[in-house]
Formats: structure tokens, C-alpha cells, sequence
């Protein structure tokens, strides 16, 4: 391609230049959050949340303009709650981003925009974001001294599920000396503090990110696991949008399984479902909605008590039967009485029974991902791995577990499902589909036959 | 191929250390710490992590433990991946005593043969003694179970120039009242000011149910607060009360080839069954050696543990460990058979028999099950609950 006056045109830089916006928390929260792969609402700390700028706007976000100084009272809030709390401040680059965003006004006024705004209002003082906020778009992390910035590092190494390694940890005395004095938060917010914040939207903002959580767990399941068979591998790409025609014919093979895509598009099982289907994903549905309560029961006692509350609802009395005898076993198998898994899995099979057998014999998506028995089926591991990453979600999962790439695709993803649920317009560009571990080492292998051709040619 | 039982060590989630947790981890490294708080509210825990800490700073520190099984078990939960610098704290004690003053210390009076019983007022006369004290302020202890160890043992130490103390303790849990140190002289020793003590005050090990059976035990001390009911965990379960050897119930033997199945479900999970004395505990070993039940994999390792023997048992392997109850304070089992309660004393004193209880249930990490005889004890019957919800009777 040429100009004009023939000189090669330089290609356009497509890249929107940053826009970085930058929250103000405590080292605490931080891991919390980089756990959790989310900027989330304070209710999603379950009772572990530590005041900050988070508790002013309940379910909302405060951002500060990078070229703004910080509010001394939103950095003094951070860490009033115990002695030990560092402060710290997170860059977000927001450039991709539009979605439900307020201007926050000195006076605390709050209109709504559209995206973080490029100029600066003169009255100005942060933009508030609904939650959540993906962590794949956090770009820094600040403290205010290398001593800060060492601790932090240091006692993340005392927990299973904070990964540092793919983020940026500097030290910037002056975000924390050069600030502002102006009242935080506005003081309009004092006098609503006791009521909404917006109209009737309180209630359901300020909720733990439940279904975003249980669909990290279920992505990061399906892609640990796709190596185990093709059936695996072929939810792993329906799930991920890259389904070949085939992938969706052995998907629906399974009539529990078909219903896979329906329940990732937060949609409701189809009206065609069978018994088994219904159950499966109403156990499902039954885990996410515990976890929004204020006090969740164990999720063992959530799917009993959902089985337990179906028995009387089906018409077919072989299938009553059936899961009257389902429901004793996963009860005994917990306790003294019960025979072994092969025993367990002989007297019950089908996708229904056996996933829900081994979400009672076993813990955690890890012990699920070691665990093997020659008579448990594809697809019957693969349901126990839906359950098992509904009942972890992200949050749970150990670093093993957290690739970088993977990582920043299920943040977008559980964020992406958090505002669908709240019926958003959030728009942030898809992260890539990172490949499962099967298809790295089939890439690998056909990247090594073809150096191996060439080596052979030369 | 025999099953793999190694036991997975695994490092917390920051969603399961709580506040208090949090700030118990965040003390400086330096300085006097102690921190008190019920059976399962995490002391081992925050201390092993210190100590982790310690040895990631390249920190000569020492973990000290009351007995060897205890610094066995402790071995375990800090995991492999560091050098764990642990001892008992009596040799330890002995090792630095050697150190000072080219001896050993000298035994008490009244039981010279126990190497536990140390004659206190002579080593604190002999440490007065001394002229020029080198200080230790490069050296680090980490203690767990801290109530165990004698008032003089603090005072000592202090003398002898030690100035860096992580002591995680719980006055309801003393081994020995009388020789025990209560958080008061823990504090004085150390120059603790009261509030600088931190209080763990919510249930980490258990899952809620057993915390809310272990609740019915609690034997009342403001000096350590009750601990409040954990967040319910994964695959949580009912305790169970059996009966067995009755007309209508099941027989030893079935009881036995039922723990061999349970353990043999998951093979990497350690069951603790905790006897009220030797004549029960052998009586559980020859069953569970007796029964040959049809498993899956091979028959679990049954070990058992006796004060003074040698070989310690590995916790670090799944399978069954049977043990008396006065062993098993500060261990942590993922299902805990508490065998024949009608035989645990002192039954004069409920308080005690209660505080009992509550250690035993506490080991749990996710399944308490009692068993009993046809022959109830009405005072042990009068300590369990009636509510089905809390204990449920099979």
C-alpha cells in the first residue's frame, strides 16, 4: 500500500493509548482479590473483607484518574480496620472497557457514563465501575516502600491460591505522599449511606459474584481434564467457542451434558430435559444460590437437601426408587457405614449417580483431577468436574491450577457472566482461548514432525 | 500396585485464614508474641507458618513441640518442600542448658527418671549464677502448645538472653495443670503486655458440624475465648454415634470392617481412633488386624502409638492410627472414632470429663464418630446431645 506521494504508509498504530484508573485498597484485599480473579463488592470477601474505598459505593467500584492525586481519606480508610494492613494501589489499564460507569462529583453526585471519561470534569474526583472488574486488565500493583512491597510478596507465599508471578509490583513513595485533601468519601454519600445508593439497586449489586465464581471453577475443570478423552476435550472447546460441528454432536450425546451451553449462556435448561438433567443442573443451580446467602451450608448438605426436596415431585415411582437409594448411599458414604467406591459405583450408575457419588467421597477439584476408576466413564468425569468446579469455583483452586493463560480468560469470563446477570452492556474484548494441555502437547508434536521434515529435506 | 496414601500437603487459601489469622501472621519477627485460642482455632497452624517464614528469611529459629508425637505430626503439616528445624522442647532444653553450662540439668527430687521433670529452682539459681550473658537476640523460637511448658522454662529462657518468641498456646488444654503455665505467666515471663496477646477466636480445623458438636463440650475459660463456628467446607458430614456388640447392632468385627472400607474409600485420609485406655486400644488393634474386608485397594496401614515407644508412627501416610486420648492433644486426624465412651474418665468430674470430650472432638478435620457398648454410662450419655441434627445415632 502506498500514500500520495509513493512513501510506504507506516502502518496505523491500532492500539487505544492507556487509560489507567487506580484503586485504593489494603495488601489483604489485594490477595483476596487476586485470588478471586475479580474486583468484587464486599459481600464477595465472605466476612474476610477489610474497609477500603469498597465499603463507601457497596457493589461499586471507586477509580481514580492516574493523574490524579489519591484522597488522604480513602488511603487512611484502607487500613484503619487493623495495624497490620499495608496500603496499596491498583492500576487498572480500562482503555477496552465500557460498560456501567458513574462519574463520581466532589459533591458526590453520581451520573451515569458510558466509559471511564477521557478528560477530566473540574469537580471531578473518581469514576465508579460496577462489579466486577476482571483482574486480567490490572496492570500494576504500588506500595508505598520496598519494605511494603517485600512483605507483600513474602506472606502471599503462605497461602495455596495468590499467584504474583504474572504481576507487575513496584514501589511508588509519591501516589502515597502526594495526595489530596478533600473529603472521602463526598460527603452526599454520608448522609445516603443509610439508604440506596441508587435507586433499588443496592440489594442486588452488593452480592457475591456466585455464578461468576462457579463458571471460573467449571472452566478451569473442563480445561485440566480435556486431556482425559475426546469427550473432554470436545466440551472444553464447545465452551470456549471453538467447537468443531462434531465436538457438539458428542456433547449432546449425554442428555445431562447437552444442556452444558445453556447453562454457560445463563439460560434455563431446556424444556425438553430429561429427569436426570434436571436434577443434575437443578443441584447445580441449587450450590450457586447457597453461596449467596449469608450463611451457606456445606455444599454436601445443599445437594442432599435439593434431592431430598425432589423426591416428592416425580411422577415415574422406578426413579423415586432410585434416588431414594441414591440419596442413602451418598449420605453413608460419608460416614461409618457405605461399601467401597467399586461397590458404591457398581450399584449406581449413569451420569446422574456417579458424578454426585464422588462429590461426597471426594474434596476438592484437585483430589478430583487424581482420582481414577476403571469403571467410571467420560462423561461421568466430566460432570463430577462441572460439580466439582461449581462447589471450588475460582477462588478455591490452588496456583497449580491457575495457568497465565487460563487465568485471564476465565477472569474475563466470570466477569462477563456477573454483569450479564445484572443485565450490563459490558463490553471488554475476549481474551484469548488458552489451549488445554492436550492440545499443546498435539501442537508440539506436529511443530516437532515438521522441524523434523525440514531437518530431513535440508 | 499398592494405592499411593501419602497425605497432600497443602498450604491454606487466603479465604481460609481469618482476620484474626491474619494479624497473628503479620506480627513483626522479632519481639515477644503469644497467641491463645481454643482446640482448632489454628495456633499449629499460624506457628508452622511463622516458622516457614523464618526459614524463608534464612532465621536460625527452632520449632519446640511438648513430645516427640507431637513434633511428629508437626512435621507433617509444615510440609516438605523447607528444612523444619523442630525438637521436643526437653531436648532442646537440654541442648542449650549444655551449652551454658556444660551439663545437663538436673532431674527433680521426685522423679529422676523422667526427663521431663526438671529441678526448676536449681537452673534458675545456676542461670543467676552467670556473669556475662551473650545475648540471642539472632535466634528464633517458635512454640506450639506453649500452656505445656513450666513457668520456669520462660523465665529462663528470658534470662539466658532469648528475645525472640512465637508462642501459640491454649490454657484449656494443660497436660498437667500443676506444672503447666497459664497464659498469665506466659505473659509475665515474656513481658507480654495482656493486650498486646492475640485472641484466635473462630474454628479452623473442624467442618461446622463437628464444631457444633465440639460446641457441646466446651469446657468455659475466659482465658481462652470459645471458638466460633467455622464456614461450612466442602464435603461436611453428621457426626455419627454407634452402638455395637449389642443384641440388635452390629458386632466389633462389622465395626472394624466398616473403618477399613471408610479408609479404604479414600486412601490418602488418616482416621485417628481415640481410646479411653490400653485394654480398649488393644482390643481395636486386634480387630481392625482380624478383619478382611473385600477393598478396593490393599488393607490400610493400622499403626498404633503408646508413650515411650520408639518408633513413632507416620503421619504423613494415610490409614488408621489407633491411640489412648491422653496422647492425642494437638493432633489433627481427618476423621477422628472416638471408641468406647462410656469408659473415658473421670466420670466424678463432668468438667473434666467435658474438656475431654472437646479435645477428642476437636482432632477432627471432617468426620467425628462415636461408638459405644450396649453398657451407656449415664454421665457420658448426659454430656451428648439429643438433637439429631448435631449427632446422629446409627
Amino acid at each position: 500500500m502506498t500514500t500520495k506521494t509513493g512513501a510506504p504508509k507506516k502502518p496505523r498504530n491500532r492500539r487505544k493509548p492507556k487509560r489507567i484508573w487506580r484503586l485504593v485498597t489494603n495488601h489483604q484485599n489485594m490477595y483476596y482479590m487476586l485470588a478471586a480473579g475479580m474486583v468484587m463488592a464486599p459481600a464477595g470477601f465472605r466476612g474476610k473483607h477489610y474497609s477500603d474505598p469498597l465499603s463507601d459505593y457497596p457493589g461499586w467500584i471507586p477509580l481514580f484518574r492516574d493523574k490524579d492525586r489519591i484522597p488522604s481519606g480513602a488511603l487512611h480508610q484502607a487500613t484503619s480496620e487493623r495495624r497490620h494492613l499495608l496500603p496499596c494501589i491498583a492500576s487498572f489499564d480500562l482503555s477496552d472497557l465500557s460498560g456501567p460507569f458513574r462519574r463520581l462529583a466532589r459533591d458526590g453526585r453520581m451520573p451515569d457514563v458510558a466509559t471511564p471519561p477521557a478528560r477530566r470534569k473540574k469537580d471531578d474526583l473518581a469514576v465508579l465501575f460496577r462489579a466486577p472488574l476482571p483482574l486480567n486488565l490490572l496492570s500494576g500493583i504500588s506500595f508505598r516502600s520496598s519494605e511494603d512491597k517485600q512483605t507483600f510478596e513474602s506472606n502471599a507465599r503462605d497461602v495455596s491460591n495468590v499467584d504474583l508471578s504474572p504481576h507487575l509490583i513496584r514501589v511508588d513513595e509519591s501516589l502515597f505522599s502526594t495526595v489530596m485533601y478533600v473529603t472521602w468519601p463526598p460527603l452526599q454519600r454520608s448522609v445516603q449511606r443509610q439508604g440506596q445508593l441508587f435507586d433499588g439497586e443496592d440489594d442486588k449489586v452488593d452480592a457475591p459474584p456466585a455464578r461468576g465464581q462457579a463458571l471460573g471453577g467449571v472452566l478451569a475443570m473442563l480445561y485440566h481434564t480435556a486431556k482425559r478423552s475426546d469427550l473432554g476435550l470436545a466440551a472444553y472447546r464447545l465452551v470456549t467457542g471453538a467447537a468443531y460441528d462434531k465436538d457438539s454432536d458428542l456433547v449432546k450425546g449425554d442428555p445431562i451434558l447437552a444442556e452444558l451451553p445453556n447453562w454457560l449462556d445463563g439460560s434455563e435448561i431446556s424444556g425438553q430435559a430429561d429427569t436426570r438433567a434436571r436434577l443434575f443442573w437443578g443441584v447445580i443451580q441449587s450450590l450457586i444460590t447457597d453461596q449467596v446467602k449469608e450463611r451457606p451450608q456445606t455444599p454436601v448438605d445443599v445437594a442432599l437437601e435439593y434431592l431430598d426436596s425432589q423426591l416428592d415431585q416425580l411422577q415415574e415411582m422406578e426413579f423415586r426408587a432410585y434416588l431414594e437409594r441414591l440419596i442413602e448411599d451418598m449420605r453413608s458414604c460419608l460416614g461409618l457405614g457405605g461399601g467401597t467406591v467399586t461397590e458404591l459405583l457398581e450399584r449406581h450408575k449413569g451420569s446422574l449417580s456417579r458424578p454426585l457419588l464422588l462429590f461426597c467421597l471426594r474434596e476438592h477439584c484437585t483430589d478430583l483431577i487424581e482420582f481414577s476408576h476403571s469403571l467410571l466413564g467420560d462423561v461421568e468425569f466430566l460432570l463430577a468436574g462441572i460439580l466439582f468446579g461449581v462447589r471450588d469455583g475460582w477462588l478455591q483452586l490452588p496456583r497449580e491450577l491457575r495457568d497465565l493463560e487460563l487465568s485471564a480468560f476465565v477472569n474475563y469470563r466470570m466477569a462477563d457472566a456477573e454483569h450479564r446477570k445484572l443485565s450490563d452492556d459490558f463490553t471488554l474484548a475476549e481474551r484469548r482461548r488458552p489451549s488445554p494441555p492436550v492440545a499443546r502437547q498435539i501442537e508440539s508434536g506436529v511443530h516437532e514432525k515438521l522441524v523434523i521434515a525440514q531437518e530431513t529435506r535440508e | 500396585m499398592p494405592v499411593d496414601r501419602t497425605r497432600r500437603f497443602s498450604l491454606p487459601g487466603i479465604h481460609d485464614l481469618n482476620k484474626d489469622q491474619d494479624e497473628a501472621l503479620a506480627l513483626p519477627l522479632e519481639g515477644q508474641h503469644l497467641i491463645v485460642g481454643g482446640p482448632g482455632t489454628g495456633k499449629s497452624v499460624v506457628a508452622l507458618l511463622r516458622a516457614r517464614r523464618l526459614a524463608e528469611n534464612n532465621r536460625t529459629y527452632r520449632t519446640l513441640a511438648y513430645n516427640r508425637l507431637l513434633d511428629r505430626s508437626n512435621r507433617h503439616l509444615f510440609g516438605s518442600d523447607q528444612t523444619f528445624n523442630a525438637k521436643t522442647w526437653v531436648a532442646w532444653f537440654h541442648e542449650i542448658y549444655k551449652h551454658f553450662f556444660g551439663d545437663v540439668p538436673r532431674p527433680a527430687h521426685e522423679r529422676p527418671e523422667d526427663s521431663y521433670a526438671i529441678d526448676w529452682e536449681a537452673v534458675e539459681q545456676q542461670v543467676q549464677s552467670l556473669d556475662n550473658i551473650e545475648h540471642q537476640s539472632g535466634r528464633f523460637l517458635v512454640i506450639d502448645e506453649g500452656q505445656d511448658m513450666p513457668p520456669a522454662f520462660y523465665r529462663t529462657l528470658a534470662d539466658l538472653g532469648f528475645e525472640n518468641f512465637y508462642v501459640a498456646a491454649d490454657q484449656n488444654q494443660q497436660i498437667h495443670p500443676d506444672k503447666c503455665s497459664s497464659r498469665q505467666d506466659i505473659e509475665n515471663s515474656l513481658a507480654i503486655e495482656p493486650g498486646d496477646t492475640l485472641e484466635l477466636k473462630i474454628n479452623y480445623r473442624n467442618t461446622r458440624p463437628v464444631a457444633l458438636l465440639a460446641q457441646r463440650f466446651y469446657p468455659d475459660d475466659p482465658a481462652s475465648p470459645k471458638p466460633d463456628l467455622p464456614d461450612p467446607k466442602p464435603a461436611a458430614a453428621t457426626p455419627e454415634l454407634w452402638t455395637y456388640d449389642s443384641a440388635s447392632t452390629a458386632t466389633l468385627a462389622a465395626i472394624a470392617e466398616n473403618i477399613l472400607r471408610l479408609s479404604d474409600r479414600n486412601p490418602r485420609k488418616l482416621i485417628g481412633i481415640i481410646t479411653p485406655d490400653n485394654r480398649v486400644r488393644e482390643k481395636f488393634m486386634g480387630a481392625l488386624l482380624n478383619a478382611n474386608p473385600k477393598l478396593d485397594n490393599d488393607k490400610p496401614p493400622v499403626r498404633t502409638y503408646v508413650s515411650d515407644q520408639r518408633k513413632l508412627p507416620d503421619f504423613g501416610q494415610g490409614g488408621i492410627m489407633v491411640i489412648n486420648a491422653q496422647s492425642c492433644k494437638g493432633l489433627e486426624f481427618d476423621t477422628a472414632i472416638l471408641a468406647d465412651i462410656d469408659q473415658h474418665q473421670p466420670k466424678h468430674d463432668p468438667h473434666a470429663l467435658k474438656a475431654r470430650f472437646y479435645v477428642m472432638v476437636a482432632r477432627a478435620r471432617e468426620q467425628v464418630i462415636l461408638l459405644r457398648k450396649g453398657n451407656v454410662c449415664p454421665v457420658v450419655d448426659g454430656l451428648l446431645p439429643t438433637d439429631p441434627t448435631i449427632l446422629v445415632r446409627k
